[in-house]
C-alpha cells in the first residue's frame, strides 16, 4: 500500500518535471507575455472604469452653512470633469460624506471611504479641527487628500506627503497685517477668535505682526463658535477705546457680532472678519447694518483673477444653472481643490502609470494651472505658492476690493460710522 | 430564550470569530479596522460600565478619555516617556481627577450625580483649550507617534504598522479589560457594588463600605477611561480638545452598555461587538449620511422592547414545552 503511493507520487512529481520541461520552451514564452500583458492591465483602471474620489465636509451642523458650498464646488468640478468625457475616458463618481461639523465623525467618515469605498483621493474639509484628521488618517493610508479651506500651519509642516491644500495662512494674514498697517493705522485692535486651531493661529500670527509695529492689542480672547452673545466683550472693546476689531469668527458669529456692534453703537472705526463677512447671504441678512464691514476673500463673482475673467464667468454662469445660486469665495476653493486632484489623477493616467497615492502626490507637487482663485502650484509642503486674499468692503450692498491697490475695486470707506470714501 | 447548549456555545463562538473572523473576510483592513475599534468600544463600555455598576450614571466619562489622551500625549511628546508608559500615565491621569469626583460627588446620586459629572467634563476641556504653551490650545497636537510594536521575543506584534496588529492589540486590551469588568461583577466586591445599587442604605446597616468601594469603582472606572483615551490619541495620529472631550464620545459607552446589558458580564462588550461593526459594516454603506442616528434609535428601542440588553437573551434558561 505504502509502495503505491509512493509509487503514486514518484509518477506525479516525474508528470510535473515534463510538463515544467515543456513549458521551458513555448509555454513559458506565452506565460511571460500573459503576465506582462496582466501587469500592463492591472497598472491602472481597467478601460472605463470610474476613478472613485472621496468628499468630506460639514453638511450638517454648526459649519453647514460653508461646508456645503464647499461641496457645491467640488460637484462643480467633478460635473465638468465628467462632462468633458471624464478622465483620460475613465468617468469620475463622487462620493460624498458629512461630517456633522465634529471630528471623531470626520474621522469615522474617512475610513469608510479610505477601507470601504477604496476612493483614490479625499477632498473638501472646512476648518483644521476637521481637516487635521482627515490629514492625519489620509496620511496613514497613502491616500492623497487635497483640503479646501485650511490653515493651520502645522498639518504641513509635520512632513506629510499626501496632504495639499488650496489656502495657507499666510495668504490671510499678510495681506490683512499689510493692509491694517498700511492704510488703518490704528492705536489699539481689538482680536476676537474661535477655539478652531485655524482661527487660533490666524489671531495669533496677526497679534504678532501687529505688536511688532507697536501697534497694541489689549483684547485678545477666544469664543467658542456658535457663542450666543458677545456684547460683553463689546463693551470691553468700548471701554478701552479699541479702533479695530478683527473677528476670526464664522458665519453666524460675524453675524450676531455685527448686529451688536451696531445695537451698542460700539465706537469702533472699523470692523474686518476673514470668514463670514464677504458673502452675498452677509448682506442680505445685514442689509444696512452690513454697510462698511470689512471681510477678505481669494474669489467672489465679480473679483477675480488677473486674467480668468472668460473662464470665472463661465463658472459663475454654469453653477448658476445647476445650483440655482451664486457661487462664492468658499465654493472656489472646493471647485479649486477638486480641480487640483482631478488635474493631478489625469496626468497619472495620461503617463499610463498605477493611480497610486504616491504617483498622484508627485503629479500635485508638479501642478501649475491658472484658475479663477488665481495660479495653483504647490510647494514642497503641500501648501500653495501663490495663495493671497483681497480685503473688501461692503458698499452699499456691494462688495469692493479695497486692498491691495492694484486690484482695488473701490476707495476705502474709514472710519466705519463715516460710511462714505475715506 | 435560547437552548442552553447554545447559550454555552455562543461565547465560545464569538470568540472564535473575533480571533480568526476578520482574516476570513476578504475585505482584510477594513474588518481589522472595524471589528478593532468595536474592541475598543468594548473596553471603554466596560471601564464606564464598572462605575455604572455601583448604581451611578456617568455623563462625563469624556473626561478621563481626554486627560488621558493628553496626558499620554504630552509625557511622550515633552518628556520622551516610552509610549506604553505614557499611556498608562494618562490612565493614572484619568484615575486623579476620578478620585477628585469621588471626594466631590459623594453625596450625590442619580440625576444630580449624571448632571454634575457633564458639567465636569468642561473643566478639563477649557483648562486644555486655554492653556496654548503647554498643550497647544485648540490648535491641538498632531503628528503624534503610533503605538510601537510589542515584542515578545519570537512573537512581534506590529500595533502601529499593520491594521492586523492593531486589531490583536485591540481585543487583547479588550480582554484585559473585561477581566476586570468580570471581577466587577462576580467577586466580593462585585457584590458589594450591587448591594449598593439596589439599596444602599440597607448595605451600608451590612457593612458594605460604601464610600471606599464607590471610590475604588471610580479610581478604576477612571483609570481604564484615560488608558483608552492615550491609546486613542496614538491610534489616531492627533489630539484636540473637540475631539476626546466630547460629549457624543462620553456618551457612546453608556449606549452600548445599555444596549449589551449593564448588569451582565458580556453585556457592554455584546453591545460594542454587535452595534458598531453593524452601523459600520451594515447601516453606513446603505445610509452613509444619517446612519449614527442608529444609535439614538437604539436606546429608545432598547428601553422599550429589552430594558436588560440583549446580553439577557443569553442568560434567560430554556423554556421547556
Amino acid at each position: 500500500m505504502t509502495g503505491e503511493v509512493c509509487g503514486a507520487q514518484g509518477d506525479n512529481g516525474l508528470h510535473k518535471r515534463a510538463l515544467l520541461r515543456g513549458w521551458s520552451q513555448a509555454g513559458w514564452r506565452r506565460y511571460i507575455w500573459v503576465l506582462l500583458v496582466c501587469s500592463f492591465l492591472g497598472s491602472g483602471p481597467a478601460w472605463g472604469a470610474a476613478i472613485r474620489l472621496g468628499a468630506i465636509n460639514p453638511l450638517t451642523g454648526n459649519l453647514a452653512l460653508h461646508g456645503i458650498e464647499i461641496h457645491q464646488g467640488i460637484v462643480a468640478a467633478v460635473e465638468e470633469a465628467n462632462a468633458r468625457g471624464g478622465l483620460q475616458g475613465h468617468p469620475v463618481e463622487l462620493l460624498s460624506r458629512d461630517d456633522q461639523s465634529r471630528p471623531d465623525v470626520a474621522l469615522n467618515q474617512t475610513q469608510d471611504l479610505l477601507y470601504r469605498e477604496k476612493v483614490v483621493g479625499l477632498l473638501g474639509g472646512y476648518v483644521d479641527s476637521l481637516v487635521g484628521p482627515i490629514s492625519t488618517m489620509a496620511a496613514r493610508h497613502g491616500t492623497p487628500y487635497v483640503a479646501a479651506a485650511s490653515l493651520q500651519q502645522s498639518l504641513t509642516e509635520q512632513g506629510n506627503p499626501f496632504f495639499f491644500r488650496v489656502s495657507c495662512m499666510s495668504g490671510v494674514v499678510k495681506p490683512l497685517g499689510r493692509f491694517i498697517l498700511e492704510r488703518l493705522k490704528p492705536a489699539k485692535v481689538a482680536i476676537l477668535y474661535t477655539a478652531t486651531p485655524g482661527s487660533t493661529e490666524f489671531a495669533t500670527r496677526l497679534k504678532e505682526m501687529l505688536a511688532e509695529q507697536g501697534i497694541a492689542i489689549p483684547l485678545f480672547e477666544k469664543f467658542r463658535p456658535g457663542t450666543p452673545d458677545f456684547s460683553v466683550l463689546l463693551l470691553k472693546a468700548r471701554e478701552q477705546g479699541d479702533d479695530l476689531l478683527i473677528s476670526g469668527g464664522f458665519f453666524p458669529d460675524n453675524l450676531l457680532l455685527a448686529r451688536q456692534l451696531r445695537e451698542q453703537r460700539t465706537p469702533l472705526k472699523a470692523f474686518i472678519a476673514p470668514w463670514g463677512v464677504a458673502y452675498e447671504k452677509f448682506i442680505r441678512e445685514l442689509r444696512q447694518g452690513s454697510e462698511g464691514l470689512m471681510g477678505l476673500c481669494a474669489w467672489n463673482p465679480g473679483i477675480t483673477y488677473p486674467g480668468t475673467e472668460t473662464a470665472s464667468q463661465a463658472f459663475v454662469k454654469r453653477f448658476q444653472e445647476r445650483f440655482g445660486q451664486a457661487p462664492n469665495t468658499t465654493t472656489m476653493h472646493g471647485y479649486t481643490a477638486a480641480r487640483a486632484l482631478l488635474a493631478a489623477i489625469e496626468q497619472v493616467l495620461g503617463k499610463k502609470e498605477p493611480l497610486s497615492g504616491p504617483a498622484i502626490s508627485r503629479e500635485l507637487r508638479s501642478l501649475d494651472l491658472l484658475l479663477p482663485m488665481g495660479r495653483l502650484r504647490f510647494d514642497e509642503k503641500g501648501d500653495p505658492l501663490d495663495y493671497r486674499q483681497v480685503i473688501v468692503q461692503i458698499q452699499q450692498g456691494k462688495l469692493q476690493v479695497v486692498y491691495p491697490p492694484e486690484r482695488a475695486t473701490g476707495e476705502l470707506w474709514y472710519p466705519l460710522n463715516a460710511a462714505s470714501p475715506q | 430564550m435560547f437552548p442552553d447548549t447554545l447559550r454555552q456555545f455562543l461565547p465560545v463562538a464569538a470568540v472564535v470569530i473575533l480571533l480568526v473572523g476578520p482574516v476570513l473576510f476578504s475585505g482584510g483592513d477594513l474588518y481589522f479596522l472595524v471589528f478593532g475599534f468595536a474592541c475598543f468600544y468594548a473596553a471603554l463600555a466596560m471601564a464606564w460600565n464598572i462605575l455604572a455598576l455601583s448604581g451611578l450614571v456617568s455623563l462625563g466619562h469624556g473626561a478621563f478619555f481626554g486627560l488621558g489622551a493628553y496626558a499620554a500625549v504630552l509625557l511622550e511628546h515633552n518628556c520622551q516617556v516610552p509610549i506604553y508608559a505614557a499611556v498608562v500615565a494618562g490612565g493614572l491621569m484619568g484615575s486623579f481627577y476620578g478620585v477628585l469626583w469621588g471626594y466631590a460627588f459623594q453625596k450625590l446620586r442619580g440625576a444630580y450625580f449624571a448632571l454634575a459629572s457633564l458639567a465636569s467634563l468642561e473643566i478639563p476641556r477649557v483648562i486644555i483649550d486655554n492653556w496654548d504653551s503647554l498643550t497647544g490650545g485648540s490648535m491641538g497636537i498632531i503628528g503624534i507617534n503610533r503605538l510601537p510594536a510589542l515584542d515578545f521575543g519570537a512573537w512581534i506584534i506590529p500595533v502601529g504598522e499593520s491594521m492586523r496588529g492593531q486589531y490583536y492589540f485591540l481585543v487583547a486590551w479588550m480582554a484585559a479589560v473585561g477581566v476586570v469588568h468580570y471581577q466587577a461583577i462576580r467577586s466580593r466586591w462585585g457584590w458589594a457594588l450591587r448591594a449598593m445599587r439596589e439599596n444602599e442604605m440597607a448595605a451600608g446597616v451590612l457593612g458594605v463600605n460604601v464610600f471606599g468601594y464607590r471610590f475604588l469603582a471610580m479610581g478604576i472606572s477612571a483609570f481604564l477611561t484615560g488608558v483608552c483615551g492615550g491609546l486613542y490619541a496614538h491610534l489616531m495620529g492627533l489630539v484636540e480638545p473637540a475631539m476626546v472631550f466630547s460629549v457624543q464620545l462620553a456618551a457612546f459607552p453608556l449606549i452600548l452598555s445599555f444596549f449589551g446589558g449593564r448588569y451582565a458580564v458580556l453585556g457592554p462588550m455584546l453591545g460594542a461587538l454587535v452595534l458598531y461593526p453593524f452601523d459600520q459594516l451594515v447601516l453606513q454603506p446603505w445610509l452613509p449620511q444619517g446612519h449614527a442616528a442608529i444609535y439614538g434609535l437604539v436606546i429608545i428601542v432598547t428601553i422599550f422592547f429589552f430594558p436588560k440588553g440583549i446580553a439577557a437573551w443569553l442568560s434567560q434558561p430554556a423554556r421547556t414545552s
